[in-house]
């Protein structure tokens, strides 16, 4: 398992790969920081871009990574993407049966290479995290929120739990990816109806029929980089997503393992 | 099946007993029973579908058998992780990553399988792409992505290689390069199980020889053994064609089996049987412009093996008389 986590990390050091997810984690979380400040009024308003946050609410403790939350869903589709492209490309390209030859334990080779998406994800989040702070300090000063509360150690609390939920949330969002990755064995189908399913499909559900948005994975892992939402608590979405991600590792090992490399 | 024994006892690198594969009622391949000796060149060969890579794929782990039982090097084939390390294989093109590194696209492949690093420099070092290990794989010929595979078959020193068509793209002194290369690693002792549709390259790098057709061994053993086997064919024409008749009247008479083609007469017979024709011909007052006696080659041999007459490029007839006309 360590050898397929090295020899995932090699090929996802390609510098094409590494600093354009990165740049682009990093961008996107500045980009929602940088807005949700801009936005931000005197009180809660609804206009057509959606909610804006509240001054006073981001001058609360979890102000600093008020950003980073908001900047989930894309986070999480960037992530989902490039697990699922990945995984695919394995098939897509044939390289597949070249690995499982040099590693023929198909569960260590699949637990070695999640395992690599996933940290190369939270180092994203952690960059995107450090961006976002950064911004949000800045921005504060510019709209003239006050940052006190960030620094207390409730501040820094909410800072470490914000980046612990945006990753874990980043992680389903792998493991979900990989996971569709497997069942497609083709890049662009597997990222095309992840990102379908999970910007359109998923939110127009989740907005017509508010009553499901509680048991979406999609919307659970959202409510999970949150540390809960006023619909969903932080244990109800955690324990859905667990569930989601159960049933989706379930299904990708047993395809993977059972099924011929024929490509 | 011809299956002729390549020794006594041979001690194997690669056995198998009624390996087959089924895709619902149909069987790629069925019931195969290969026996690859140690330290051989063995060809593997058959027409496209015949079933080569599904083998390949099944010796490798990839492809699960329906049915049977196997070792590779001892171990055995339902546990590839048992073997493995000690195979190199390409299985049909070299597939890799297009923006690494051909040094990189190895390392993948290295730390995945626990082999040490100094090895990719002597595989690459192996197949001449030392000056270009730093070029990405996409800026590669054919030749030298093919040329990369087969350096990533040997990065972990193996003992046996399985190859599908290593010398797929390479230009004719690739292909010799090749050549030498495969039989320097069969003098180091390894066992290389290569598949390919160049039967010309077959003869001449394997001594062992493995033909199957529609998922079924139809020949196994040494290539003499299947060239000897093989009865040599008499070609006589005579000077004027209408004594075309008359000439094959004659060889009727002489108890041979005969065919016509275009303006020849073909028959199945040696030079002593050419030597009988000749004198009754002339004795007929028929002059022939040509007695030859030919063996079949090897193509023609697979060719009458796996009845895949319609590919044939070389003398027709030569191996099965059937095929002659037309």
């Amino acid at each position: 398992m360590a050898d397929a986590f090295a020899s995932e990390w090699i090929k996802l050091r390609r510098r094409s790969l590494f600093y354009g997810s990165y740049a682009a984690v990093l961008a996107v979380a500045c980009l929602v920081t940088i807005l949700t400040f801009s936005t931000a009024g005197r009180a809660a308003a609804t206009g057509p871009g959606g909610a804006s946050t509240p001054l006073y609410q981001l001058a609360q403790s979890g102000g600093s990574v008020n950003g980073l939350e908001g900047s989930l869903t894309i986070l999480g589709v960037i992530a989902f993407a490039i697990a699922a492209s990945q995984m695919a490309v394995e098939y897509g390209q044939g390289t597949l049966r070249n690995l499982l030859v040099r590693q023929p334990r198909r569960i260590a080779f699949l637990t070695g290479k999640f395992l690599a998406v996933s940290t190369f994800m939270i180092g994203a989040v952690a960059i995107a995290t450090i961006g976002a702070i950064v911004v949000a300090f800045a921005m504060a000063h510019v709209r003239g929120v006050s940052t006190y509360r960030w620094t207390m150690l409730s501040g820094l609390r909410v800072m470490g739990t914000g980046f612990i939920d945006v990753a874990l949330a980043t992680v389903g969002f792998a493991l979900l990816g990989m996971t569709l990755g497997i069942v497609m064995r083709s890049s662009v189908a597997a990222v095309a109806i992840g990102i379908a399913y999970l910007l359109p499909v998923e939110q127009i559900l989740a907005s017509t029929v508010t009553s499901t948005a509680g048991y979406l994975p999609g919307q659970l892992l959202t409510a999970v980089a949150q540390g809960g939402t006023s619909a969903i608590s932080y244990a109800h979405s955690l324990l859905g997503t667990l569930l989601y991600l159960a049933v989706a590792a379930g299904i990708g090992v047993t395809l993977f393992i059972r099924r011929d490399v024929t490509a | 099946m011809l299956d002729v024994p390549f020794d006594a006892s041979p001690p194997l690198a690669l056995s198998t007993s009624g390996l087959t594969k089924s895709y619902g009622a149909r069987s790629a391949v069925s019931d195969l029973n290969l026996a690859i000796p140690k330290g051989v060149i063995s060809g593997f060969v058959g027409p496209n579908g015949a079933g080569k890579t599904t083998t390949i794929r099944m010796l490798l782990g990839l492809i699960a058998p329906t049915a049977g039982t196997g070792e590779i090097l001892g171990a055995d084939l339902g546990q590839p992780d048992h073997f493995l390390h000690r195979v190199g294989a390409m299985i049909e093109s070299p597939a890799f990553y297009p923006t690494l590194s051909g040094q990189k696209n190895l390392s993948v492949l290295a730390r995945l399988g626990g082999i040490p690093q100094m090895n990719i420099v002597r595989a690459l070092h192996r197949v001449g792409l030392a000056d270009r290990a730093t070029d990405t794989f996409r800026s590669y010929s054919l030749g030298m992505k093919q040329r990369l595979g087969i350096a990533a078959a040997l990065l972990p020193d193996p003992d046996l290689l399985i190859l599908d068509e290593p010398t797929n793209g390479l230009d004719p002194a690739g292909i010799a390069e090749m050549r030498a290369l495969f039989r320097s690693l069969a003098d180091d002792g390894i066992t290389i199980f290569v598949s390919s549709h160049l039967l010309s390259e077959i003869a001449q790098i394997c001594k062992h020889l493995v033909v199957i057709s529609s998922g079924c061994i139809v020949f196994q053993g040494r290539i003499s053994d299947l060239m000897d086997r093989a009865q040599p064919l008499l070609r006589a024409t005579p000077e004027l064609l209408g004594q075309l008749g008359s000439l094959e009247q004659l060889a009727n008479g002489l108890g041979m089996v005969t065919q016509l083609d275009r303006g020849s007469l073909v028959a199945h017979g040696d030079s002593r049987e050419a030597a009988r024709l000749f004198r009754a011909a002339a004795q007929a007052d028929i002059t022939l412009v040509q007695l030859d006696v030919s063996r079949p080659s090897l193509e023609d041999a697979f060719l009458a093996l796996t009845g895949d007459g319609g590919a044939s490029t070389s003398e027709p007839g030569a191996w099965d008389l059937e095929g002659v006309r037309g």
